[in-house]
């Protein structure tokens, strides 16, 4: 065997481990490259699949998210419908209202509106829970409430006075007290109301485009996620490499093939 | 030590200028009515109203109630109106037909409150409503205020609008 047989037999022992290397690099990534090609073709339609404006409605999602319902919450049950505040956010029954609160006062029901309570803020509501109008200290409304209640006419309860609207909620007048808070007992939701509530409350707070893209970088799964999508986009960058390599030097061994 | 401290008092105006209140409800209508304010009035959102707003606003009117006050000479308006991200909340006057006076009352958002200033809210003065539901003069705007500006004239825009609907249902 020749200098020469000997240098071919090494270099072509070479390009078999590193074909070898090249197979199970690949093998071991496949299913990464698979699954990142998929999340990203998608990220890249996400108007046209509508992702970014289509939210997740899957309980289990949201509670690998982290993302629970707000501490506060408060319960009033008016003509048989249950106003809950969750947060900031205002339910009637399953439907969310247009506003956001801080802390309510008192609902109450009055010339088919609902009539929602703060401490310096008063909500008219329709019936479909179109926002009428909101009051503030700035329209004429008393400050520092603690309720609401009817009495031919909506009254609001302060710390120390009440004031009652004749004309439609445009002015309030102070009045010698007459009415009385409702004890506001402690109520409980049905389960199925609970149910919708939260799904609701979480209707717009994950849309799918932020799963898919959580996915696609790995963060979903946590640090351990982005740091199995790093070392496999380094793998690639190896697999580009030794890729090369073996175009490479199949194209010398060629080469050399035709010019003997 | 100069940067520093121009660079602190921009932090400091930063601070100043957001969420303020310029003006309360009752001193704007005091300054437009004089000592005697007619009591609030209410005009409704209705279906026929709805498309004109719509096409004023980009979008529907917050409460489907608004409030005004007449004095037979002159209409007050108290609107709101989102510039990038909070309310603006300002006090429009029409008389004839034609903005007498816009004072912004509330201002929430952290960047735009030189709308807020004379130089800004006098162009309007006299301004009308034309048929396309466009103002009939120009109003120039302010760079790093152009939300602000123009939610400022969308609002002047459905003031005139609405007052419009109070004259022909007189």
């Amino acid at each position: 065997m020749t200098r020469h047989h000997r240098k071919h037999k090494k270099r072509k022992g070479h390009l078999f481990i590193l074909f070898q290397w090249h197979r199970r690099l690949g093998l071991s990534v496949a299913v990464i490259v698979v699954f990142l090609t998929i999340t990203g073709l998608l990220l890249n339609h996400t108007k046209n699949f509508q992702l970014d404006t289509t939210f997740v409605k899957n309980s289990l999602l949201y509670s690998w998210y982290g993302i629970r319902l707000p501490e506060k919450q408060h319960y009033f049950k008016v003509r048989n419908h249950y106003i809950s505040q969750v947060g900031e956010a205002v339910f009637l029954d399953a439907q969310r209202f247009p506003v956001s609160v801080t802390e309510i006062k008192g609902v109450a029901w009055y010339q088919d509106m609902w009539l929602i309570v703060e401490k310096d803020q008063l909500y008219l509501l329709d019936k479909e829970g179109n926002l009428i109008e909101k009051l503030s200290k700035n329209s004429g409304l008393p400050a520092n409430i603690i309720g609401i209640t009817i009495r031919d006419y909506p009254i609001l309860v302060t710390q120390n006075s009440q004031f009652i609207s004749k004309d439609d909620f445009i002015s309030w007048e102070r009045q010698a007290p007459i009415a009385t808070l409702s004890n506001t007992a402690t109520i409980t939701l049905p389960t199925s109301l609970q149910h919708q509530i939260r799904q609701q409350f979480f209707a717009q707070e994950l849309s799918w485009e932020r799963v898919l893209l959580d996915l696609h970088t790995g963060r979903f799964w946590g640090t351990a996620g982005v740091w199995i999508i790093d070392i496999s986009a380094g793998i690639f960058l190896l697999l580009a490499g030794s890729g090369f390599m073996i175009w490479w030097r199949k194209k010398r061994q060629r080469y050399h093939g035709k010019k003997k | 030590m100069r940067v520093v401290l121009l660079l602190l008092s921009l932090l400091y105006t930063d601070l100043v200028f957001s969420s303020s209140v310029y003006l309360s409800n009752e001193d704007f209508l005091k300054q437009t009515f004089s000592s005697h304010i007619p009591k609030a009035k209410v005009l409704w959102q209705t279906k026929s109203l709805k498309p004109s707003i719509k096409k004023i606003l980009g979008h529907l009117y917050e409460s489907l109630r608004i409030r005004y006050w007449d004095d037979g000479k002159k209409t007050a308006w108290i609107l709101e109106e989102i510039g990038k991200e909070k309310m603006i909340t300002v006090g429009i006057v029409v008389k004839n037909s034609q903005i007498d006076k816009i004072t912004i009352l509330v201002f929430r958002e952290s960047r735009g409150w030189e709308i807020r200033h004379r130089f800004f809210t006098q162009q309007f003065y006299q301004a009308q409503l034309q048929p396309d539901l466009q103002l009939s003069k120009p109003i120039d705007g302010i760079s790093g205020a152009t939300l602000s500006v123009r939610a400022v004239t969308k609002l002047a825009k459905l003031a005139l609008f609405l007052d419009q609907q109070l004259r022909e249902h007189e």
